[in-house]
């Protein structure tokens, strides 16, 4: 599965209740996007790196998601800095570049490091019928709870349909090169991923009529805030207002 | 005489308006406590005909009588499917929570049980199917055989009047397969059971259906396979 793949261990963060988790991270992501001090920031990703750890997950598992947005920020840093006019422009020789964007793309960058570091240790350790089950009894929209959860659950179809004809394209000796007969194939593949996840989610709905569903969630797992999630919650709350207090006052 | 539970009378269906019929006049009648084999080519149509019955696809001609009604409308049908388990042949498709145990109970929980009911009957079932100890595993981490079993028990969970079993033998292993039919054959219940497998089918069931050219024959029980 792409969304949950950490969800089945047994961490400190693991522990906290769903919704405990799930609120929380957008509390912070809320509030790590006011930041902009470098202190505040720096201490922000110092507190998210400890969650991360917490959760443990390790760098090698996510390194992939975590390059792929840092790549993505790269390209902020080649265009952003040198296209100001800005006040404070820095002459470093072969280029002149602006002060300001440049501190904005830096901010950018650890805000959006942090951000992807809660999410993963927040977010992710929560398994999708849990996750749409927290939120819906959290209030919720229930349209939206579906929605969400079965875009998450076709993506995940999506995606293994993929996995499987990859596999079965492997195995014939498909080996790509660039010329007419790799083109055709991977066209082949990508229709029949399309047709393929479609017949899938059909089949899925019709299984999951077959059991009686009617549109309504309903959930094993009892959510209780323990003492564990009192503990964590007056600790956060503490340090979103000391970052909001920093800021600005 | 026992009541006919399923009467399916003079079904034509095909996937494709004027398309080659898959059923073609097909009648089927299925009375209470009858468990009945149907065996048939690949492609005959025998999925098909399960999916008709609890309305999953609608036939263009014939009429389809479940639990002593003529059942026509997405209503009809949904309280069919409440008393019929359905087994899909592929249980990837039946599978979609987390863990085992919250796939075994969402049947249940659909059905209005309160959640320590619904864990209770999951529980049970799952230790009738020798599943002990797999309640807290991540589904899609199972072997092929292993989802076929939790799909099974998430449809027995569900206690349903009538099951409707799909190719439920394969990918099991003897033991399993064994221990399969000493369940089906200690809940009395009226069973559909679709099956490559004679050795399976002559154990359980009692009535033999062969499917071929979109018509169901009674079939003698030896020699039915192809
Ligand atoms: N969704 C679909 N769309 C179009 N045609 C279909 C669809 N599903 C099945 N068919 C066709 O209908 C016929 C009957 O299919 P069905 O799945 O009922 O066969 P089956 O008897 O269950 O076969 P098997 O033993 O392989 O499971 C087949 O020829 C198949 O190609
Ligand atoms: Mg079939």
């Amino acid at each position: 599965m792409i969304f949950s793949d950490f969800s089945d261990r047994n961490s400190m963060v693991h522990s906290l209740d769903p919704r405990t988790r799930i609120v929380s991270c957008f509390i912070f992501a809320c509030a790590v996007s006011q930041l902009s001090s470098f202190a505040a920031l720096a201490s922000a990703l110092l507190l998210s790196l400890v969650l991360f750890i917490f959760s443990k997950i390790t760098f090698r598992e996510v390194s992939g998601r975590l390059l792929a947005l840092n790549i993505f920020f790269l390209f902020f840093f080649l265009s952003l800095p040198f296209s100001g006019q800005g006040k404070d422009s820095v002459d470093i020789g072969w280029a002149i570049i602006d002060k300001e964007y440049f501190l904005n793309c830096c901010r950018a960058l650890i805000r959006g490091n942090i951000i992807l570091l809660l999410c993963i240790s927040l977010i992710n350790t929560v398994d999708i019928l849990t996750f749409a089950q927290a939120l819906s009894s959290i209030r919720f929209p229930s349209k939206l709870v579906h929605l969400m959860m079965f875009t998450i659950r076709y993506l995940d179809i999506v995606h293994c349909e993929y996995l499987q004809i990859k596999r079965a394209v492997i195995a014939r000796g498909f080996v790509p090169h660039m010329d007419m007969h790799t083109y055709r194939t991977i066209a082949g593949m990508a229709a029949s991923i399309m047709i393929k996840a479609l017949d899938r989610a059909e089949r899925v709905n019709a299984a999951m009529k077959c059991r009686c569903f009617d549109g309504k969630f309903y959930s094993v797992k009892k959510f209780a805030l323990r003492r564990g999630d009192l503990f964590y919650i007056s600790l956060s709350s503490l340090t979103v207002t000391i970052f909001i207090w920093g800021e600005f006052f | 005489m026992k009541n006919p539970v399923f009467e399916l009378k003079d079904i034509h269906f095909s996937y494709m308006p004027g398309g080659a019929d898959v059923l073609a006049g097909l009648d089927l009648t299925l009375f209470e406590d009858e468990r009945i084999a149907v065996t048939g080519p690949t492609g005959a149509g025998k999925t098909t005909l399960l999916q008709l019955m609890v309305g999953l696809l609608t036939p263009f001609s014939g009429t389809v009588n479940a639990f002593g009604r003529e059942r026509v409308s997405e209503k009809d049908f949904r309280e069919v499917r409440a008393r019929t388990g359905f087994c899909f042949q592929n249980p990837d498709d039946q599978l979609f929570c987390a863990t085992v145990l919250e796939d075994v109970a969402f049947g249940p929980l659909n059905l209005g049980k309160s959640r320590d009911e619904a864990l209770a009957v999951s529980l049970e079932t799952l230790d009738e199917l020798g599943l002990e100890n797999y309640e807290n595993k991540v589904t899609y981490r199972l072997s092929g055989g292993e989802k076929r079993l939790v799909s099974l028990a998430s449809v027995l969970s569900m206690r349903p009047d009538v099951l409707l079993l799909d190719e439920p033998s394969n990918g099991l292993d003897d033991y399993h397969s064994d221990k399969l039919i000493e369940i089906l054959n200690s809940i009395n219940k009226t069973i559909v059971i679709v099956s490559h497998n004679n050795a399976f089918n002559e154990k359980t069931c009692g009535n033999f259906l062969r499917l071929e050219n979109g018509q169901a024959k009674p079939a003698i029980s030896r020699g039915t396979g192809h």
